[in-house]
Formats: C-alpha cells, sequence, structure tokens
C-alpha cells in the first residue's frame, strides 16, 4: 500500500475528451504527432485509457504508437507533478554549471534517485536541450516562467518566487494604444527579454503610465538583438529623438516616465514630481539612478555591440513590432513578392537567387538557388516548400528569434520560393519547445490570409499557395531533411538514404523544397535590392549575412548578424566586447555538436562556410559559444557527444553504438582511468564514425571531438594522467580549504550535503567523499580560502598553500 | 548504366541495388540488415563498400548505382568499416554463444543439450546425450574436477547447477542407451567467435534467480540461434576475437519472451536492424531512441508475428526452438514493457483500508462519477463504527457486533464471518486476507477465500483502528496501536511479532505510514514517529492539546489536528521531524478536530466547528474557501477524489463539492447517521451508515 497513485480512472470524461480530439485532428497514421500533442495538451501526460481509444477509433495501431511516442521527447507516458522544471543544459548554459542547478533543484524538491517528481507532486524536473536564451545561462523554466541566471545556491529562492508568482496571477491588464499619445516606448518582447523580466516591465509600463496620468505608446517589439542589456527599452519622443535604457528594472520605470513625459493634468503633475522625490531619495535601489547616468555610459557598449553588424534577416531590428503588418509592408515587406508573381518569370527568380550566390544556412552551406532548380525542374504536379525551424541545437537561437520578431520575412520568403520552385503548398516545422513562435507564426499567417499573401490566387497574380503549422516534438535529427519529411508523416524521425533527394522525393512522394529559417529571411532582401548587390556582401564562396547566437564567457553575448568575412575576433572584441570577467580567450565553439572548436590563435579565420569546413568545424546552423582559459576541452567534447548519443536517432550502428563508445571512452579520460591508447583508440572511432555514418547527425557528431582532439590533444593527455587543469572534471579534482580560512562557517551552512563539519574559528575542512562540488561553498567564501585541486594533490596548508592554475 | 565494381565494368539492372548487383556479378559482400525480398533500412553498415570515385562509404544494401561509381568491395578501409561496425555490435551483444559447460567439458559431453532434455523431462533423449559422449556413462564423470559446475553462470547468481548430479542420476536410470542414434548432437564450436555474456549485475542476479526456475535451475546460457547467427559467422571471418569495446547494453540479458508456438524472442541479442518492424504488421516495433533504441514486441502483438521473422533475423534474437528442446516454457520470463514494484492498493475496484491508503491521506485519483445516483441499498439493521472498505468491488465491513459482511457490487450478500465480539475498528485488506481489530483485544486475520482465521494476535487493550500494513526489506507486517499503549508490528503472513513499541498513552487512532515508519497522535499529546523495523522511536513533537484521529500524510508532509482545532504540517525526512509549522490556530470554543484531514496536491481540507469544511492551500497556508455543510459533522472525513470533494455529516447528508472553489455541486440525505468516512472506487462510491446500512452510488 505504498503506492496508491499513478492509477486512475479518469475513463469517464476522458474517453469523450479523447473523442473530441480524434474528431478534430483526425484517424489517419499520418496525424499521430499533432494528435498526442493534443491528447498530451489536454491530460498533460499519455493516459494508457486515451491511448487504448486511439487504437479503437483510428488507423494508428500499437506499433506506431509505441515507435513514435517514444522517439520524440516531448511525450511523456507518466503523470508529471502538477510543475515542471526544465533546466536548460545548452551549451552556454553547460559551461556555466547547468549540471549544479540541476542537481541543486533535486536536493531541494528532496527528488529520490531515479524519479523526476517530487514526493508530494507539485514539480516535476527535466533536462531541455536549449532553451534558446543562451545569454541568461544558466537558464530554468518552471511552468511559462523563465529564470536565468540561475545559481545553484539561489535555487531555493527560484522555488519560493514561483510559488509566490502562483498566488498572485495578477490580472493581466490591457492598454494599447488608444489615447492621445505624447510618445512612443518600445520594449523589446522576444523569449529571451520575457526571461529576463521585460513582461513585468510591460506591466509596470502600463501601470505607471496610468498611475502618472501619461499617455504614451507602449510597444513590444521583437527581439532587439542585446540580450546581456535587456530588458531595454527605447523612449520615442514626439520629435524622433530616442533614448535608450539598458537593463531597465521595474522600480526604474516611473523615474524614466517621469522624465520623459509630462502628465496631463497640472495637479498630477505636483503630486508626480512629489512622489517621485519621496520614491528616489527613500528607495536603496535607485541610488544607483538610471537617469543621472552619462548618455555614454548607458548606450556606449549598445553602440559598440551593433557596429559591424549588417542586418538583412534581422532588418528593422528594434521598431519592428512583430505582428503588425502594415509596419512591415511600411518598410518595404511583400514589395519583392508583389512584384515578382506580377512581373517576373520563375525562372528569373531562380536565376537571380542562383547569381546572389546564397548558401543554406541550416549546416551544410548548399547553394540554395541549386536545391531550387532542382525542385522547380521536376515534371510532378503537387510541391512543397518546408521551412525549417527544427532548430535543436544547443546553443542556437537564431530561428527561434527571427520566427518571433520577423515572422512576415520568413512568410514572404517561403511564398517566393513556392513561386520559383511552382510549389502550392508550405509547411512551417517548428519545434515544440517555441511556443511563442508557433503562436506569432500561426498570427501572422492569419493577417497574410486577410490581405490575401497566401490562399487563392495571391494579389491577383494567379498563383496560389497556402501554409500550414507543424509542430516538431522534439528531436534533434529532425533538423535533418529527411527525417523532418519522415515526421511529417508521422514516422519516427528516421533519415532517409539520399539519393533520392527530398527536392526529388520528398513529403509524400512529391519533390519538396526544404529550406531553413534564416535562408528564407534572407530572400525577400535579395529579391528588393538584387542579387548583385547581394553578392557584394560577404566573402568570395560565403555571401550576404549570418546570425550568430553569441553566448558562452562573452561579455556581451546576444543575436548578431554579421556579414560574412568578418574574423572572428572582430566579433568576439568589437561585438562582444571581450571575454567575460578579463580571462583569456581558449576557443570558440561553433555549430553546437556538429561543429568544432576553433583555438584561439585561428581565431582570425573569416566568417565563411568553406574556412570553417577546413578547420573541421563547421557554420552550423550558428550557434557561437565562446570559452575562456578556464573551460576544459574534453569536457566539452563529451558535453556534445552526449548530446548526440541521446539525440541519435538509433537506426545505423555507428551513430547508435559508435558515439555510445565514443563517450564511454572520453567518460574514462575524464574520469583519469583511461590510458594513453585510449585516446588513439577514440580517435580512431571518432574518425570511422563520420566516415561511415548516413546521415548529417552522425556525419558530424565526431566534429567536437576531432577539433579538441586536432587542436588541444595536449589536454587529453594531461587528463590521461590525471589532472584536469581547470576543475572541470569532477573525477579528477576535489575541493580543499586553504590555510587563508578564518573559520566564519558561512561555507558550512552553505554546504547542502554536510560536507563541512561546523567548526567555527577554526580552519575549516571538506570531507572529499560526501562532497558533490556543487561549487556553493566557493561562491559563498569571502577569503578565497577554497579551492579545487587535482585529487592526487596533496595539499598541506599548514606549510605552504598549493595552488592551482 | 554501367558502373565500376572492382574495376569490372557491370550493367546495373532497374530496382536493383549495389549489393544484389555486385553479388549478381559474383562478388561478396557481408550483410546482416538486408534479407533478399524483405522490406529493410540500412542499419547495420556491415555491408559497407566504397566508391572510389569520391571516396564515400557508403551501405551497398540500401544505394541504387548512379552515374560514375566505382565500387570497391574490399579494400583495406571498407574491411576496417566491417569490422569496426561488427566490434561495436558484439559490445552491445551481451549473449553466450555456447554454453559455457560446455566449452570446458573435457569429454566434450553437450551438456546444455542434455540439461535441456532432462528439463523437458525427456529423460531418455538426455541420457543418450551423455552415451554419445562416454563409452560407459554410468562411470563417466567419477574422476573429472567437474570444470563445467565452476563455468556454469548459474553459480554466478546463487549455485552452479548440479551437471555432474544430474549426470549420475540419469546414469542410473537406463541401462543402455536406446535412443542414441535418434538424437542429433549439437556440437560445441569452439573454433568460431564466442560472444561472451560477461559478468551480471546485482539487478540481473537477482531478476534471473527469481524468474528461472527450470528443474535442473539451468539458464540454458547457449545461443539457439548460434548455427545460423550472422553475426557471428562474419566476426568469425573477420578474425575478430573480441569486441575492443567495453560491452554495456540497455538491454534485459536473458529475457526470454514467448511469442507463440515455438517462437521466441530474446532482446539482449537483437541488433536493432529492424528487419522485423519493417516486415510485420503491427508486430515489433522500435521504442526510445539513441543508443537505448530497443526492438520490442507488445504483449498484445505476439498473435501478428510470422515465423519467417526468425529466418530474416541476423542473429538469434527471434529463434524457432525446436520441437526437441521447447521446454523453457517453465521459464518464461514477462517481457519488460510494464514494470511496476509493489503496488497492492492500485486496482481500480479497490479501496483496501480506512482513507483508501497507507497515508491515509484521503486523496484518490479516481473521480466520481458525474450526477451520481442510488444504484441500491443493503440494510444489516446493526450498528457499526467501522468504516468500509472494498476489494475487488465488494464492500466489506464490521457490525458492532462483530459481524463482517461482504457486500458485492451488485448489492448482493457475498461474504459473511461472525467474529462473534464487540468491533469497533475498520478492517484492512491485504494480499486477499482481512485484518481487524476487536475490543477484546485482538487483532484477527481472516481469510476472504475460505473464510478461515488465519492468525489472531493478542494485545492487552482494545484495537479500535484500522491497521496499516508497512514493507521493509522484503518483510510486510501489520501495524496498529492498542489500547495497551503499545504498537505493534506482527508479520502479515504468521501473525507473528516483529517488534512493538511503547507509547505513554493509549493509542485510538489508525497510524498513518510514511515510508517504513508510522506516524500517529496520542491522548498525550504527542506525535510520534516509530520506525517499524526497529520498533524505535525516531522522533516525537508535542502538541498544544491531544490528538484524537490519525494523522494524514502527502509526499513528506504530514497533517495532524490536535483536539483544541490547531493543525500542524510536519515535514519528515528519514524518519525526523525537520520542520513543523502550526497551519490553524485553533478557536477555543469551536475547537475539536476529530476527523482526519483529506490533502491533495494543491490544498488540504478539513472539517472546522461545528458544520463548515475549509480548504487551504498547501503553498501558502492561507484559506481558499469554506463551505457551510447542511448538518453538524462528526468523525467521518473527507476524501479527496481527483478534483471533488466528498463528505458526509453527522446527520447523514453526502456532499460533493468542486474542490478547487467549494461550490456543492450535489448532495444526497441519507437520513442515517453518519460516522464513517466514503470509499471510493471506479464509477462507484459507497457511504456506509451507523444504522449499518451500505448505500451504492454511481451512474445512472
Amino acid at each position: 500500500m505504498n503506492c496508491t497513485c499513478e492509477h486512475n480512472n479518469k475513463a469517464e470524461d476522458l474517453i469523450p475528451k479523447v473523442d473530441a480530439i480524434i474528431d478534430r485532428i483526425g484517424t489517419s497514421r499520418q496525424v499521430i504527432i499533432p494528435l498526442l500533442q493534443a491528447l498530451q495538451e489536454a491530460f498533460s501526460y499519455l493516459p494508457s485509457e486515451a491511448i487504448e481509444r486511439v487504437y479503437e477509433r483510428t488507423e494508428i495501431d500499437r506499433a506506431q504508437l509505441i515507435s513514435v511516442s517514444t522517439f520524440y521527447s516531448q511525450f511523456r507516458h507518466i503523470p508529471y507533478g502538477k510543475h515542471l522544471i526544465k533546466v536548460c543544459t545548452g551549451t552556454a548554459c553547460h559551461v556555466k554549471g547547468a549540471g549544479n542547478v540541476y542537481d541543486s533543484f533535486r536536493r531541494e524538491l528532496k527528488m529520490e534517485d531515479g524519479s523526476i517528481t517530487s514526493s508530494d507532486q507539485l514539480f516535476s524536473i527535466e533536462k531541455i536541450a536549449c532553451l534558446g536564451c543562451c545569454t541568461l545561462a544558466p537558464v530554468v523554466q518552471i511552468d511559462e516562467k523563465i529564470y536565468g541566471h540561475v545559481m545553484p545556491g539561489k535555487v531555493n529562492e527560484v522555488i519560493d518566487d514561483f510559488l509566490n508568482l502562483q498566488e498572485k496571477k495578477e490580472k493581466e491588464e490591457n492598454k494599447q494604444e488608444q489615447r492621445q499619445v505624447a510618445g512612443e516606448i518600445r520594449l523589446g518582447m522576444g523569449s529571451c527579454c520575457q526571461a529576463s523580466g521585460s513582461s513585468d516591465i510591460y506591466k509596470e509600463l502600463l501601470t505607471a503610465s496610468d498611475e502618472l496620468g501619461i499617455e504614451v505608446n507602449i510597444k513590444p517589439v521583437g527581439c532587439v538583438g542585446v540580450c546581456n542589456k535587456v530588458p531595454l527599452i527605447d523612449v520615442v519622443l514626439p520629435d524622433s529623438s530616442i533614448t535608450r535604457y539598458p537593463n531597465v528594472k521595474a522600480i526604474e520605470i516611473k523615474e524614466i516616465l517621469h522624465h520623459h513625459f509630462k502628465p496631463a493634468g497640472y495637479l498630477k503633475r505636483l503630486k508626480n514630481s512629489l512622489l517621485n522625490h519621496i520614491d528616489t531619495f527613500h528607495t536603496d535601489i535607485t541610488w544607483d539612478n538610471v537617469i543621472w547616468k552619462g548618455e555614454n555610459e548607458r548606450t556606449g557598449v549598445i553602440d559598440s555591440f551593433l557596429s559591424g553588424q549588417k542586418h538583412i534577416s534581422t532588418e528593422g531590428y528594434g521598431f519592428l513590432a512583430p505582428l503588425n503588418i502594415d509596419e512591415y509592408v511600411a518598410s518595404g515587406g511583400f514589395e519583392a513578392l508583389k512584384a515578382i508573381v506580377s512581373s517576373r518569370s520563375r525562372e528569373e527568380v531562380i536565376q537571380s537567387i542562383l547569381s546572389s550566390g546564397i548558401r543554406g544556412r541550416g549546416g551544410g552551406g548548399f547553394p540554395t538557388g541549386k536545391k531550387w532548380e532542382i525542385v522547380a525542374a521536376s515534371p510532378k504536379k503537387e510541391k512543397y516548400v518546408i521551412c525549417n525551424g527544427d532548430e535543436g541545437d544547443p546553443g542556437a537561437f537564431m530561428d527561434r528569434m527571427m520566427l518571433e520578431s520577423y515572422p512576415f520575412r520568413v512568410i514572404e520568403g517561403m511564398i517566393i520560393a513556392g513561386y520559383a520552385v511552382g510549389a502550392d503548398k508550405g509547411v512551417f516545422y517548428i519545434r515544440a519547445e517555441y511556443p511563442l513562435a508557433v503562436v506569432r507564426i500561426r498570427t501572422a499567417l492569419e493577417l497574410c490570409r486577410e490581405r490575401n499573401l497566401i490562399g487563392e490566387n495571391i494579389a491577383g497574380s494567379g498563383f496560389s499557395f497556402d501554409i500550414s503549422i507543424f509542430e516538431g516534438a522534439g528531436a534533434f535529427v529532425c533538423g535533418e531533411e529527411t527525417a523532418l519529411i519522415a515526421s511529417i508523416e508521422g514516422e519516427r524521425g528516421f533519415p532517409k538514404q539520399r539519393p533520392p533527394y527530398p527536392a526529388v522525393e520528398g513529403l509524400n512522394g512529391r519533390p519538396t523544397l526544404v529550406n531553413n529559417v534564416e535562408t528564407l529571411s534572407q530572400i525577400p532582401y535579395i529579391l528588393r535590392n538584387g542579387s548583385d548587390y547581394y553578392g557584394g556582401i560577404g566573402t568570395s564562396g560565403s555571401k550576404g549575412t549570418k546570425v550568430f547566437a553569441l553566448a558562452g564567457k562573452i561579455r556581451h553575448g546576444g543575436l548578431i548578424e554579421v556579414p560574412m568575412g568578418v574574423t572572428l575576433n572582430q566579433i568576439i572584441e568589437d561585438i562582444g566586447g571581450g571575454v567575460e570577467g578579463g580571462e583569456k580567450l581558449k576557443a570558440v565553439q561553433i555549430g553546437g555538436p556538429s561543429g568544432g572548436c576553433i583555438p584561439a590563435h585561428l581565431c582570425d579565420v573569416q566568417v565563411d562556410f568553406d574556412a570553417f569546413n577546413q578547420m573541421g568545424a563547421m557554420m552550423g546552423s550558428g550557434g557561437l559559444v565562446v570559452l575562456s582559459e578556464s573551460d576544459c576541452m574534453v569536457d566539452m567534447a563529451r558535453y556534445f557527444l552526449s548530446f548526440t548519443c541521446e539525440q541519435s536517432c538509433g537506426k545505423c550502428t555507428f551513430c547508435r553504438v559508435g558515439i555510445r563508445r565514443m563517450l564511454d571512452l572520453l567518460d574514462k579520460i575524464c574520469s583519469g582511468k583511461a590510458d594513453m591508447a585510449d585516446i588513439d583508440k577514440l580517435e580512431e572511432l571518432a574518425l570511422n564514425v563520420k566516415k561511415s555514418s548516413l546521415c548529417g547527425l552522425g556525419k558530424t557528431a565526431p566534429n567536437p571531438v576531432l577539433t579538441t582532439l586536432k587542436y588541444f590533444r595536449e589536454e587529453y593527455e594531461e587528463h590521461v594522467k590525471g589532472v584536469c587543469k581547470t576543475g572541470t572534471c569532477k573525477d579528477m579534482v576535489k575541493y580543499v580549504v586553504t590555510d587563508e580560512c578564518i573559520g566564519c562557517t558561512k561555507c558550512a551552512k552553505a554546504c547542502p550535503v554536510d560536507a563541512i563539519p561546523y567548526t567555527p574559528y577554526e580552519i575549516h575542512s571538506i570531507e572529499v567523499e560526501t562532497c558533490v562540488q556543487c561549487g556553493l561553498c566557493i561562491d559563498e567564501c569571502s577569503f578565497n580560502a577554497i579551492r579545487k585541486v587535482a585529487l592526487n594533490e596533496h595539499v598541506n596548508y599548514k606549510d605552504k598553500v598549493v595552488t592551482t592554475a | 548504366m554501367l558502373i565500376y565494381i572492382n574495376n569490372d565494368q557491370v550493367e546495373t539492372k532497374s530496382g536493383e541495388t549495389i549489393l544484389e548487383t555486385a553479388r549478381r556479378m559474383g562478388h561478396t559482400i557481408p550483410s546482416l540488415c538486408y534479407a533478399k525480398g524483405a522490406k529493410h533500412k540500412s542499419s547495420c553498415m556491415v555491408c559497407a563498400v566504397q566508391n572510389a570515385a569520391n571516396g564515400q562509404i557508403i551501405p551497398s544494401c540500401t544505394t541504387y548505382p548512379t552515374e560514375g561509381m566505382q565500387i570497391t568491395t574490399d579494400s583495406e578501409e571498407v574491411r576496417k568499416v566491417r569490422s569496426l561496425s561488427l566490434e561495436l555490435l558484439l559490445s552491445d551483444h551481451r549473449a553466450d554463444c555456447e554454453a559455457p559447460c560446455a566449452m570446458v567439458c573435457p569429454q566434450k559431453l553437450e551438456i546444455e543439450q542434455m540439461l535441456s532434455y532432462y528439463d523437458a523431462g525427456k529423460y531418455p533423449e538426455a541420457h543418450a546425450v551423455i552415451a554419445a559422449a562416454f563409452a560407459l556413462p554410468e562411470i563417466g564423470c567419477d574422476n573429472c574436477k567437474a570444470p563445467c559446475e565452476k563455468a556454469c553462470r548459474r553459480g554466478t547468481i546463487d549455485q552452479a547447477v548440479s551437471i555432474r548430479e544430474i549426470i549420475k542420476e540419469l546414469a542410473g536410470m537406463f541401462d543402455t542407451a536406446s535412443l542414441a542414434e535418434e538424437i542429433k548432437i549439437h556440437n560445441t564450436d569452439k573454433n568460431s567467435f564466442q560472444s561472451r555474456l560477461g559478468r551480471f549485475t546485482e539487478k540481473e542476479r537477482e531478476r534471473l534467480k527469481e524468474t528461472v526456475n527450470t528443474p535442473s535451475r539451468c539458464l540454458h546460457c547457449a545461443c539457439s540461434g548460434r548455427t545460423e547467427c550472422k553475426l557471428r559467422l562474419y566476426a568469425t571471418a573477420e578474425g575478430i576475437k573480441r569486441s575492443r569495446y567495453d560491452a554495456s547494453s540497455t538491454l534485459p540479458v536473458m529475457n526470454k519472451m514467448h511469442i507463440k508456438e515455438d517462437l521466441w524472442f530474446e532482446q539482449a541479442k537483437c541488433i536493432r536492424c529492424g528487419i522485423c518492424v519493417y516486415n510485420s504488421d503491427n508486430g515489433f516495433t522500435f521504442k526510445d531512441r539513441g543508443f537505448g533504441m530497443q526492438v520490442v514486441l507488445p504483449e498484445e502483438n505476439r498473435a501478428n508475428v510470422s515465423p519467417k521473422l526468425a529466418e530474416m533475423c541476423p542473429t538469434g534474437a527471434i529463434y524457432i526452438l525446436r520441437s526437441a528442446f521447447c521446454i523453457l516454457l517453465a521459464m518464461i520470463l514477462t517481457s519488460c514493457i510494464s514494470g511496476s514494484g509493489f503496488s497492492d492498493s492500485s486496482d481500480d475496484m479497490d479501496w483496501l483500508l480506512f482513507r483508501g491508503n497507507s497515508a491515509l491521506s484521503g486523496y484518490t485519483e479516481h473521480q466520481l462519477p458525474k450526477n451520481p445516483v442510488l444504484l441500491w441499498s443493503y440494510k444489516s439493521d446493526t450498528r457499526t463504527v467501522s468504516s468500509p472498505v472494498v476489494k475487488g468491488g465488494t464492500t466489506y465491513w464490521c457490525d458492532k457486533r462483530g459481524l463482517v459482511r461482504g457486500v458485492d457490487i451488485h448489492g448482493e450478500l457475498a461474504f459473511e464471518y461472525n467474529l462473534a465480539t464487540a468491533v469497533e475498528a475498520t478492517p484492512m485488506i491485504y494480499d486477499s486476507a482481512l485484518y481487524i481489530g476487536r475490543i477484546d483485544g485482538f487483532m484477527t486475520a481472516i481469510s476472504l477465500a475460505t473464510k478461515d482465521t488465519l492468525w489472531n494476535y493478542e494485545t492487552m487493550g482494545q484495537v479500535s483502528a484500522s491497521p496499516n500494513i508497512v514493507d521493509f526489506e522484503g518483510q510486510k507486517a501489520v501495524v496498529f496501536g492498542s489500547y495497551d499503549n503499545f504498537l505493534y508490528c506482527v508479520d502479515y503472513q504468521t501473525g507473528e511479532e516483529i517488534n512493538r513499541f511503547e507509547s505513554g498513552y493509549y493509542l485510538n487512532g489508525a497510524v498513518a505510514l510514511w515510508k517504513k515508519y508510522v506516524i500517529f497522535g496520542g491522548c498525550d499529546s504527542w506525535v510520534r514517529i516509530i520506525d517499524c523495523q526497529t520498533g524505535v522511536q525516531t522522533d516525537s513533537l508535542l502538541l498544544e492539546a491531544y490528538v484524537p484521529a490519525s494523522p494524514a500524510i502527502m509526499g513528506n508532509y504530514c497533517y495532524v489536528g490536535d483536539y483544541s482545532g490547531n493543525i500542524y504540517k510536519l515535514m519528515l525526512e528519514n524518519g525526523k521531524i525537520i520542520r513543523h509549522k502550526k497551519m490553524i490556530s485553533g478557536d477555543s470554543e469551536k475547537g475539536s478536530f476529530v476527523s482526519v484531514p483529506a490533502i491533495s496536491g494543491e490544498a488540504f481540507y478539513f472539517l472546522s466547528g461545528e458544520r463548515n469544511i475549509k480548504a487551504i492551500s498547501r503553498i501558502n497556508g492561507k484559506q481558499t474557501w469554506e463551505y457551510m455543510l447542511k448538518g453538524n459533522v462528526g468523525e467521518s472525513s473527507p476524501v479527496v477524489c481527483d478534483d471533488k470533494l466528498i463528505i458526509c455529516t453527522k446527520t447523514g447528508i453526502v456532499s460533493i463539492l468542486d474542490a478547487s472553489n467549494g461550490k456543492l455541486e450535489w448532495e444526497y440525505d441519507t437520513g442515517e447517521q453518519i460516522v464513517s468516512s466514503p470509499a471510493i472506487i471506479k464509477n462507484h462510491f459507497m457511504i456506509l451508515t451507523a444504522k449499518g446500512t451500505l448505500l451504492c452510488f454511481g451512474k445512472k
């Protein structure tokens, strides 16, 4: 009788609910993923009764359901707790200690080994590949609320805050621009911005402007790119002058408003100025007063961050409201589309794309025009265009930002592609972890339909093209185009042997053009400005711009768009402001799990498809994670491999078993139990996995290992000898207290596992067996008296303090 | 189209893959996951060839020739890829090709084959196998040091199979080996590649110990598919001795699943090529992804599997157990799809003890029927203070005079047993026995099947509360309190005392269970936590007034009320109360907390004052709603059923409220006093009145 949970019977109302969902979505085998998604949304997991009902009423059988529902990580077969904690373990979060954050949550919520739900059923926890908020690393999402910069010691505060928030559930106020206005305030509302609190700022703007009687347009705009400075607001006065405030806090809003705008009534004005004064003097938080800061101090960083960038995909950043179609049209949107459908032939369009030299942004860098040409050349009727928004790389969030912030641009690019190749249907494939992107695209499609920009007879041209949305269900491999198509068809995301290429035989056996979000978003620009102009940007082999998610140990991370041909050093130094905390640059990890690490001395390489490939890295989808001297390259390789190991579809031997065995070897190396021969064994295996895998995932998965072996082999050798200089590999280091300790007991109190005995006024000690190396004590210590040292190092702090590098 | 294979120009045929073209031309290419005419997708990469035109390694079984191809089927590089792929597959293939016992036998006795016959009860055949190895079976093993028994895998689990004893036994049965000619001896192949199972993990040992119970205790390690296994064939051909990679597999080792007839499936030998998946209709399927991807056969799909799959399977994962060997039925092992641990109250038609679960939380995930109606009532006309418990739809309770009744789901009396002594306690059902405390101080166990008394355990005071059941280290015990101040913990099958604990005062309420600890309050105002395994108190807490009702537990939190109306929340960890907080301060006038609170994930619900029920948020301790009932409340405690709350007043009114806002949704006046708590099962709930009338509510 220990367990009475789980087994429930809700069959009563469950069946009608399931039936309603089946009626809405359909009964064919192909709809399995949307069907399971709808069921999970209704019941928060897939109850077995519901599944039985699916067998009864649809063509879906047991074999297909097990196969599909266990392939995609979105689907759950057991009920979760009331709230779900998602700990991001993307690259940026990983290097900033996401593993420790995850462990802390488990400890704090007293989860037992093997269980992912707290015993009071309140919280469940899971690791997630990437939430796409890399600049706020480590990031944690609880239900809809995102918390940035979560430190292991702050976990209890996060939980408390969340529970308090549940209590309030403030009612949403909706004050839109309906009155006579004195100016405009623009506020970035991308996912990152929201994670760092811009929804609170938005609410505060509404209440404060109401309270102060200031009538002003409050306009949520798309991603502003400067993710490390958000929440960021731009105050636009009637004379169009813009004042920019980075890192705004809710408490500062009143002051900012007051500074720029006069309230409507005289009395209110007087009252406000009085109150504002009182507020300013009585709250500590406003001491560091935003208004008093000089213009340059406020925005200097941002200016340098933006210099050197070139906005094509992100054109109109910071002022374009994501869902304002008029604004998009006013800034030249849909011009290219209308011109093309009315006056240019398909061949002409393809010729323009070909001569612009644009290459696919999804990773491989295949010339986009070529792909279009192949699809267009097929005599078959019924062709598809798929926009690949299954951005699964940990450390990349460009596609999400573009879908969220510039939905119309991507749609326009897609319609143009559809026209050029002669397709009549388009599908947005957007990964499930991007709910905001799905909502924005859906709304944007509605708006386009109203204007006859999609649907029958577009803009009176006789060309018809319709677009639907397919939500991915959580599988990295579905970024591979054949796997993506398999998943739309209701199968596991197994890639198919090519040829035949999807361009010849794709979705439902029809010619299918699969283009990445970023690729499509560059199309309108090319056609509006001409392929020659576009071809003038970039290097000889790589044209146009590339959007990167700049994160990791960088001072000013964020989303950047740079012309091809700038060097990595320029990106790091000029745009990113250098390595965080004044550390030395060690390497740049580019292209996520498919890419590689480029060492610091080679960072004068230009951003260019071929140049990256030559170095063993690849453009990938554009994650750019900066690594400093305190990052362990072996651990980095292991991190990416554990990701691909989990994400491998499992079909082929080399990828399924080979990557696992590589990971075993890396585990062995990271725990100091390996010998030198293991490094060679690892290299041999890596080369063969690369050579013998069938799809992009397996072919590129060894890259992180191969590049680190190439450029940082000595680090592997050190590990074999039992030394991890950075102290990252937990099995090789221990924590010790040096004689700088004054016996303040702060660390003893902070230790979550009681590994530090409480010995006031004596030098503390750490029990190595108990210590979980969460790092809390190091953060807590004011005297820098706790160090990580190699496990075999003998530290006798009485005689001499042994320091580590 | 013309392509080159090993420098020979070859005319391709439409629809033919490189593999088929090459084989047609007489080139040998090994392959595992390809079978002629069968659907397949490239997986194993053993059929790798190289296109010298661009240097690419390609799977020949799924690639179609394209213009300009120059295929090499046998270069250094190709061989490397092949042998590596075999090594990788073997590192994830935990199985023995040959049985270790037969491998080491100096007399080349086919021990495993002999034991197969022995286990099937085919003793003449078993004897014939021995006779084939020894001229004089009766003295065959006398001088041998029995390396077979040392090699026996069973020995690493518990004890090796007594091979020599069995041989002696068989030798004693027969004089001559009459069947020797009819038996095909399966010769152990020592020269081919040998896959080795390796060491069992602790878990595997436990599992195999429990599940493999053949007469000889032999695990039958030898692979039934070893002669046809392509994996072994190619590994031998490539000269692989053993995989250079440390073996680890996520698949359950030696898990033999009977498909149907003589068709069997053993997952740990599967190389996940999926040929069985692609060639069966709603039969085999994939599960999970990445390294953990498995090929599984759901129980329900077993009938859909064709024996042809055994031929297609490149390894011994799917195999036909030849009739002579078809003896392994005794060791059918369950497939690994389900896998829940100990849980006994999971049945939909059960409500096995007071408050429905060991934690006494009064929470169930069963939903109450919508707009329930009275389906039937059963009048016993004997007063009772017991709450009803339900097993398999039959409701049991005991009246004050000691008559235990069982009324089935249709309202018919199905069980009767007379204890012939006064009873006040609610019974508990566990493992088809009913446990009940008596006023004369006994705890009695009655078999529901035979209506026999299984055991009686005597205490020195009345037992007025429901027992609970605790499970520690494989031991299950009934735990209960008595008015003689002791908490008892007795073996659930024999009634033998395991230990006892003396508290300061008599024990009135039911004890709540948290892991292996029980928690109870007493009339001395103490809340105590006792470790049932040791009988030692691990923590205690003094409350402000005496504690008449049982605590209720959800997760690591225990809620307990005292007689002055205070309610406390205790946080438990390792048998200790690590924090406690007074959630509600009692109002001295309205005091008295005699019922047990009900707890859900969000809130706890308790009766307050004379006729109110309140909901308090577990998160912030604030009251979310309060509802005034139509009559005074008493001992009957509320139960939360998913999102509804059911509660009976002392005056006999049954109410169903929305648990989130306290809105009344349904009510029913029984017209009789109620002191018992409701019992909730699938689609029904049971109310027992103090006059002994059982009412069953359900859907129309």
